[in-house]
């Protein structure tokens, strides 16, 4: 009988909350007696408590490998039992390949996130708040992707939600020109754009709860499976329908939640402005987690959008669910990338870049390659984090450039002050704006080798992580789903083109500002962890390599084993519509095994290219001050002179697709899905609705009716006090009726 | 007529006789012990309490007799039912020690006779649970009674406080004096007061057994305050000591419904017909009576007097739902572990507030306590969200399982009053949260080290009550079944 350690699973949850515990009630005052001192042990106490998490991941990790990939669930006690509606929903873990891949990467690039806050946050007033958010952060996100049934997960989905809004709105007393508190403002706009998917997620688990008696995944799953294998349909008291239009509404529903959490159209609005969060937030939560717990969430209950391609059921006779999902991502992969060109803002650029990467996963899921998206996924969170964690370094660098600027016209060193994100001076300066940035490379080289290499494994360059991810969802799209697969190629050349303008703004070039000519490199606290996810964003792609040749792939099935498919060996194991397709009972797109070099010849050729344009062409020398346009806004003169291609390119295809991108920007972003969507329809539903609960329904009617009852029961009241006169023989008459009559009514029933 | 020597089991009473032993060897021990190593009183009743609080947790799943006589049932029982009170005594016993060591001091009632009393005090109420003799139940009825007579006038020569022990004494003489009427009823009717044998014969005793029925609910519903038994209630909650008050509101409340539950559930089922709706009626007119009248208490003392009448009446529905459901027991043992919990955390803030003896219990005085000691009221408001029963408190876990025995016992209409009547109360709990937050007051706080983890504890406990009911529940249920086998077995 090999060891196990599945009986660990609870202490997943248990070092995050002694963390929470730790810097909640004590962190404080460590740093209150000492600064320094205090943020080490505040810090370091919430790191290792983040990595005694990834410590046990580690050993169920270990534990599946032993116990041949079978799930396992850790029954920890009845959570809400209500027998006589046989309801019930225990606390347990879901211990299986996926959820353990889920566990890995948000301890493991977490850990690693904690780490880098340690010199991040580094003098910030609220330095133990921080890791006490954090840590509580884990804690939920630990409980989404361990939880063995959908009410768990929602517990987990909302706990997330709830730390992104305090987390966004960290530096809530931050107030922009106008004076608004647009922290406090971009974290309620998260809050509320969540809300919508949080709504759709309820009434799907009502929903599923309803048709299969269950919320637990297996139950569920084993039952919807039934059903559909015997044609049996859903009754809902007087009517009924087939299981197919109600998983079909169970898993757009999912899907609705899904785009509110993992920020796709229409609900992505509130991800570039959760930016506000120090950027370690960013990258834990708004990179490379919690924002992918919405792709957790489908690959979770791929059984259920299998059964629905399986039933050929659509949404009003349109499309699939599943295909609706892979459309929607794919849109939001292009819309998200071509919006990413037109931002100056280095982590805002990034932030667009996210949902436009979360958009292929969603796409990879919807297709029904749930492991090239949970491969995306992991790739993702490495160079995310990464990138996010190198932006974060070069804020930090061109702070530290403005204050030696600043302090060396006064005269004097400034040591010790708070830096944040968006550190406010008199003169406006925007230490996040890549037009003041430029040359960076040389005055942080680490820095900029470690984002270099982020940047190119989310171009797609071979070979780094990024670019086997992606080949296998453009593989997999190329068989299944061509306006799929052509929507996401365009995707990939503009995250290719964007990523090229931001490296050549940010490190190349001559710097624009005294504090880019200024800027220092962070310390080894921060960019440790930054090399470490340098090398998994090499090395990444190493998880899911695809066979080279079919040769390779006909000796492999004789002799399993190797490096090839690791990732697909391991979570075939938790996608139980793998096994389904196995006993012919759904069809599950396969995804080509075998590499395939159209499909990674063209990524490839198209991204270098997007590379070489952004850099050499479009950027080349550009900008070389800070007030300079950017050239895609207007069209240099020199251009003319060059090459009649450049005059073709910059006289139409940039003013046209410049046109374009700023029209999705202005109106279709802004104007429509901000201004319009989100502004009037959700928020003005929302404020009227609580305006009409507010003083309609709850002054005039619920207090109208409490205030009546209120003044009555007060009129009873006084007037039952009067029997209370303070003499103990009034007292004892009462005894004595109130026996009188009780033995009155015990003779009357004794006739 | 030959005597014998009841079989004895010293063993499984141990807990009961190391409180009464502890409160001999504290009074003889007062005379030993020098003045100024007095204070060490409430830490020795502490040590006692919790001995035996560890005894009878050792006794957990134990079900026996003991102190039979020749050819009958046994006088006293352990089993999870009596074990499970007693774990609420001993814990309202040490929760009680640890509220008054500073109070007493600041208000110069520091007498060591307090903790001996409360030890003979508990002694009683734990027999009440274990009384399987309607001899033994009034004995222990007046065990657990006397001691808190001279409690609630312990702090004369303040009048009100004697006014409120004369009352107590006066009224529960008088209602002791019913209760042994139906006992001697019974006794007539049935030829015994052993409760296995009183639930063989009651079937056949006629007009009697029900009259004696009627006096045994009067008795009852005295000691817990359920109307219109209830009226010495607000006078001697605020004459006695607040602490006394906090120790009778759910010691003497539970130590009542203990007894209860076994006479009624034990031995008399076969009535159930008969006293049901009459129980069903009190818990009725105490639910009304007690939240109504809260509502317009000055006096936070007299407030949560009021209050605890109207949880004396959720706990009716449970006894009244006992007979047909069987949950009903078990709803009102969890209804019961809530409440010592929430009601003697509330009295610990209200303790906190009283800095002067008699002085800081008005509600007005609660004005901007969110504000000076924000800790405090955010404990103080999460008691009374709990004693309203909004989730996730044990207020709320326990009047689910309450309302839902009623609804399985067929009892639908009661539930629905005990939720009319839980909507009321929200007026006047919410008024103390109202009045903490959105006023500015100065008022003196005087809270030790000790109140402050009795605060603690206590929400802390709520708080798992509420979060994690379902442990609790299921153990509630294990002592609850232990009391029908019994009954069964004879």
């Amino acid at each position: 009988m090999p060891m196990n350690a599945f009986g660990l699973a609870p202490l997943l949850l248990v070092f995050p909350l002694i963390g929470v515990l730790f810097n909640g009630l004590v962190g404080r005052r460590f740093i209150v007696a000492n600064r320094n001192t205090g943020e080490k042990w505040s810090g370091w106490f919430a790191s290792v408590m983040a990595l005694s998490a990834f410590m046990v991941s580690v050993l169920l990790f270990l534990s599946l490998r032993s116990h041949e990939y079978h799930a396992e669930v850790v029954h920890l006690f009845d959570w809400l039992a209500i027998p006589s509606a046989g309801f019930r929903v225990p606390w347990a873990f879901q211990i299986d390949t996926l959820s353990v891949t889920m566990m890995l990467v948000v301890t493991g690039v977490g850990s690693l996130i904690h780490i880098y806050a340690i010199g991040y946050m580094h003098g910030d007033p609220n330095f133990s708040r921080f890791f006490a958010y954090l840590n509580l952060f884990l804690f939920f996100m630990l409980i989404l992707v361990s939880g063995n049934n959908y009410l768990m997960l929602f517990v987990g989905w909302e706990g997330v939600g709830l730390c992104s809004f305090l987390l966004i709105g960290f530096w809530f007393d931050k107030v922009n020109e106008k004076g608004e508190p647009m922290n406090a403002n971009a974290a309620r706009k998260a809050f509320v754009a969540n809300r919508v998917g949080d709504f759709a997620m309820i009434l799907a688990m009502a929903l599923t709860f309803w048709s299969f008696g269950s919320l637990e995944f297996e139950p569920v799953f084993s039952h919807a499976l039934e059903m559909f294998e015997s044609g049996e349909m859903v009754h809902f008291g007087l009517f009924s329908a087939s299981l197919g239009s109600v998983l079909t509404a169970v898993t757009t529903l999912f899907l609705i939640g899904a785009t509110g959490k993992s920020a796709q159209i229409p609900l992505y609005v509130w991800l570039p402005d959760a930016m506000a969060g120090p950027t370690p937030v960013s990258a834990l939560i708004h990179a490379a987690t919690m924002v992918t717990s919405g792709i957790y969430l489908i690959v979770r209950s791929n059984v259920l959008f299998e059964i629905v391609r399986a039933s050929g059921a659509t949404i009003f006779g349109i499309v699939s669910s599943p295909d609706l999902v892979a459309y929607i991502g794919a849109a939001t992969a292009l819309l998200a990338g071509l919006i990413a060109f037109t931002q100056f803002d280095i982590k805002k650029v990034l932030a667009y870049s996210t949902v436009s990467q979360l958009g292929f996963m969603i796409a990879a899921a919807g297709m029904g390659a749930y492991v090239a998206a949970m491969f995306h996924l992991i790739t993702h969170a490495f160079f995310k984090a990464l990138l996010f964690l190198g932006s974060g370094s070069v804020i930090h660098g061109m702070e530290h450039g403005h204050h030696h600027i600043h302090a060396h016209n006064h005269g004097k060193e400034v040591h010790g002050t708070p830096q944040g994100d968006t550190h406010h001076e008199e003169d406006n300066f925007d230490p996040q704006d890549m037009r003041t940035m430029g040359g960076l490379r040389y005055r942080m080289k680490t820095t900029f080798i470690v984002y270099m290499i982020g940047a190119l494994a989310l171009a797609g360059i071979v070979p780094l992580a990024g670019f086997w991810s992606k080949d296998e969802i453009l593989a997999h799209g190329s068989e299944h789903n061509l306006i799929v697969y052509i929507l996401l190629t365009i995707a990939a050349v503009c995250t290719a083109f964007y990523m090229g303008r931001q490296l050549k703004m940010v490190f190349f070039g001559e710097p624009r500002h005294e504090a880019a000519a200024h800027a220092e490199e962070s310390p080894a606290v921060m960019t440790v962890p930054l090399m470490i996810l340098a090398t998994l964003a090499v090395l990444g792609g190493g998880l899911n390599l695809p066979f080279l040749s079919q040769g390779i792939a006909e000796t492999y099935h004789e002799h399993p084993g190797g490096v090839f498919l690791g990732l697909e060996g391991w979570l075939e194991h938790s996608i139980a519509a793998f096994e389904l397709t196995e006993e012919g009972v759904v069809h599950l797109p396969e995804t080509p095994k075998v590499f395939s070099p159209g499909v990674a010849g063209i990524s490839t050729i198209l991204a270098v290219g997007a590379l070489v344009l952004a850099f050499y062409v479009v950027y080349a020398n550009k900008p070389k001050t800070a007030e300079e346009p950017d050239p895609l806004q207007s069209t240099p003169i020199w251009w003319f002179s060059v090459l009649p291609l450049n005059t073709l390119y910059m006289n139409y295809i940039v003013p046209g697709f410049n046109r374009l991108a700023q029209w999705l920007a202005d109106k279709v972003d802004w104007a429509f899905w901000h201004d319009f969507f989100h502004d009037r329809i959700i928020r003005d539903t929302f404020v009227g609705f609580a305006h009409f609960a507010a003083n309609i329904l709850d002054l005039k009617g619920v207090d109208g009716m409490v205030n009546g009852a209120g003044s009555l029961a007060k009129r009873l009241a006084n007037w039952i006090r009067q029997t209370q006169t303070g003499y103990a023989r009034n007292y004892a008459l009462s005894i004595f009726l109130g026996t009188v009559v009780l033995l009155a009514y015990f003779i009357f029933m004794a006739n | 007529m030959e005597f014998q020597v009841p079989s004895l089991n010293l063993l499984i009473v141990l807990p009961v006789l190391i409180v009464t032993g502890w409160g001999m060897l504290l009074m003889l021990a007062e005379f030993f012990i020098p003045e100024e190593k007095k204070s060490w009183a409430p830490w020795l009743t502490m040590l006692g309490l919790v001995l035996a609080l560890i005894q009878t947790i050792g006794l957990w799943g134990y079900n026996g007799g003991t102190f039979t006589p020749k050819g009958g049932a046994p006088m006293v029982v352990v089993d999870n039912f009596a074990t499970f009170l007693n774990i609420i005594f001993l814990l309202t016993g040490i929760l009680t020690v640890l509220i008054s060591i500073h109070y007493l001091r600041r208000t110069g009632l520091d007498r060591p006779e307090y903790y001996m009393l409360l030890l003979f005090s508990v002694s009683g109420m734990m027999l009440m649970g274990m009384a399987n003799d309607l001899i033994l139940v009034f004995l222990a009825l007046e065990l657990l009674s006397i001691p808190l007579y001279i409690l609630s006038g312990f702090a004369w020569p303040r009048p009100d406080s004697e006014e409120s022990a004369m009352k107590y004494f006066l009224l529960g003489a008088f209602s002791s004096s019913i209760f042994v009427f139906g006992i001697a009823l019974t006794y007539g009717s049935t030829g015994t007061t052993s409760l296995p044998l009183v639930l063989e014969r009651i079937s056949d005793a006629g007009m009697l057994g029900l009259v004696a029925t009627a006096m045994l609910i009067v008795g009852f519903a005295f000691k817990v305050a359920a109307a219109p038994f209830h009226m010495w209630t607000p006078d001697v909650y605020e004459g006695a000591p607040t602490t006394v008050t906090a120790f009778m509101s759910v010691g003497a409340k539970v130590g009542g419904f203990a007894a209860m539950l076994r006479v009624f559930v034990a031995a008399l089922p076969q009535l159930g017909e008969a006293w049901v709706p009459a129980v069903a009626g009190v818990a009725t007119l105490t639910l009304i009576v007690g939240n109504v009248v809260a509502i317009v208490q000055p006096n936070i003392k007299r407030m949560l007097a009021y209050s605890s009448i109207a949880h004396a009446g959720y706990i009716m529905i449970a006894v009244a739902a006992s007979v047909n459901s069987p949950d009903g027991v078990s709803a009102a043992l969890f209804y019961m572990l809530a409440y010592l919990f929430t009601n003697l955390g509330a009295f610990a803030v209200v303790i906190a507030l009283e800095h002067k003896q008699g002085e800081g219990v008005m509600l007005d005085d609660y004005k901007g306590l969110g504000k000076r000691r924000p800790w405090l009221a955010l404990a103080m408001a999460y008691f009374m969200l709990s004693l309203t029963g909004v989730p996730p408190t044990g207020g709320f876990s326990g009047k689910f399982y309450v309302f839902r025995a009623a609804i399985e016992a067929d009892l639908l209409w009661l539930a629905i009053v005990g939720v009319i009547t839980s909507v009321i109360s929200g007026y006047y709990y919410l008024r103390v949260v109202y009045l903490m937050y959105m006023y500015d007051g100065e008022g003196e706080v005087v809270a030790n080290r000790a109140l402050v983890w009795t605060v603690g504890l206590t929400a802390l406990a709520t708080l798992v009550l509420g979060l994690l009911p379902g442990p609790w529940f299921d153990m509630a249920r294990d002592a609850a079944l232990q009391t029908v086998q019994m009954v069964a077995g004879g």
